[in-house]
């Protein structure tokens, strides 16, 4: 093996694949931490919070208890949020029979969420928490308060994992899979 | 030629994977990722810098200011950088950092305050909710202030009973 061969092509040809495994090993890893899986009775405001809605009664997330809940937290100002939102439709639709529903928080104006929903249908409930949101997101882990944010709460709503930034389909599908393969309605 | 592809092969690999997802721990609080400093120039004059950490950006036309106890006349903003949103179309922000000169009257009541709100995002996909900072003017001129500003009205280190950014005036 001549220098220039070890120079030239060897040596970058392993930092290439080093640098491809750091990298994947890195993403498996941040990934996993972002999805921080808690168990905590403190966390009961969450559940308990009535909030106001667009277009039916005030409800808590303990009114869908007993189903595995996707809860996003977004906003009409929140250009992210925006873009998730036709995923989260369709997701939706996809787990609807599987015992999962998504539930939208909207930390923002009434007035703005009906314009925004005018022009993109959210089938699923939206609730209002302008006042709220904040603390309820901190309870869940957003210590930055940042949108989008979205937690994925079990049957009990005793246990959540939670995603800071878009969702990822096969990300969010992974951790559902895992959710109604492992608990059935019967067992709560 | 292809020494150089195999470096750049590597480099890519590594960024777009250990970049793919957020994590709260990486991503910095609005008071860090957006410190605003006033700076007395003369007994009329301040200077408001906005200091943008890089992969953070703050919205234009989300930069508003509010006078309490006097008349502030509209700030001169400049234009800003064009960016090309997929759902807000084109638009103006700032990055790095943000200087607005303003004018003060000559007299200003003793507990006259400046509410500065503003809003940003970070490169990598999330944003901050509108986030306002006051400034106490007097104290300011009179050099008992700091001249970092302390935020007041923020929901991420005030108690939970404390007020909404919400409650201030919208954009």
């Amino acid at each position: 093996m001549t220098k220039r061969f070890f120079q030239h092509y060897l040596l970058p040809a392993l930092i290439g694949v080093s640098a491809l495994y750091l990298g994947i090993y890195t993403y498996q890893h941040i990934n996993r931490h972002n999805h921080s899986q808690q168990q905590s009775t403190t966390i009961s405001p969450v559940f308990s919070t009535q909030l106001s809605s667009i277009s039916t009664p005030p409800a808590a997330l303990n009114h869908w208890k007993n189903k595995i809940l996707v809860v996003n937290f977004w906003a009409t100002w929140c250009a992210p949020c925006k873009k998730e939102i036709p995923t989260l439709v369709k997701m939706r639709q996809q787990w609807l029979n599987k015992d999962v529903e998504f539930i939208g928080i909207a930390i923002d104006f009434p007035d703005d969420i009906k314009a925004f929903i005018k022009t993109t249908p959210i089938p699923y409930p939206v609730l209002i928490a302008a006042n709220e949101g904040m603390q309820l997101m901190q309870l869940l882990g957003n210590t930055k308060g940042v949108l989008p944010f979205t937690a994925v709460i079990d049957r009990s709503q005793h246990s959540f994992e939670t995603i800071t930034g878009i969702v990822q389909t096969d990300d969010l599908e992974k951790r559902l899979k895992q959710l109604t393969s492992s608990q059935s309605p019967s067992q709560n | 030629m292809i020494t150089r592809l195999f470096w750049l092969l590597s480099l890519l690999c590594y960024a777009t994977l250990s970049r793919a997802a957020i994590t709260q721990e990486n991503l910095l609080s609005p008071e860090q990722a957006f410190q605003i400093h006033a700076t007395v120039k003369d007994s009329q004059h301040i200077e408001l810098r906005f200091i943008i950490v890089q992969g953070y950006y703050l919205y234009r036309d989300r930069i508003h200011l509010e006078a309490n106890g006097f008349t502030l006349p509209s700030p001169d903003l400049p234009s800003g950088e064009i960016k090309h949103d997929e759902f807000l179309g084109r638009v103006s922000i700032y990055r790095n950092s943000l200087s607005i000169p303003l004018s003060l009257p000559t007299t200003l009541p003793k507990d006259a305050f400046l509410s500065i709100r503003s809003q940003g995002c970070a490169d990598v996909g999330v944003c901050y909710p509108p986030y306002v900072q006051k400034i106490a003017l007097t104290a300011l001129l009179n050099g008992k202030l700091q001249q970092k500003t302390q935020p007041s009205a923020s929901p991420f280190n005030t108690p939970p009973s404390s007020k909404n950014p919400f409650q201030s005036s919208r954009p």
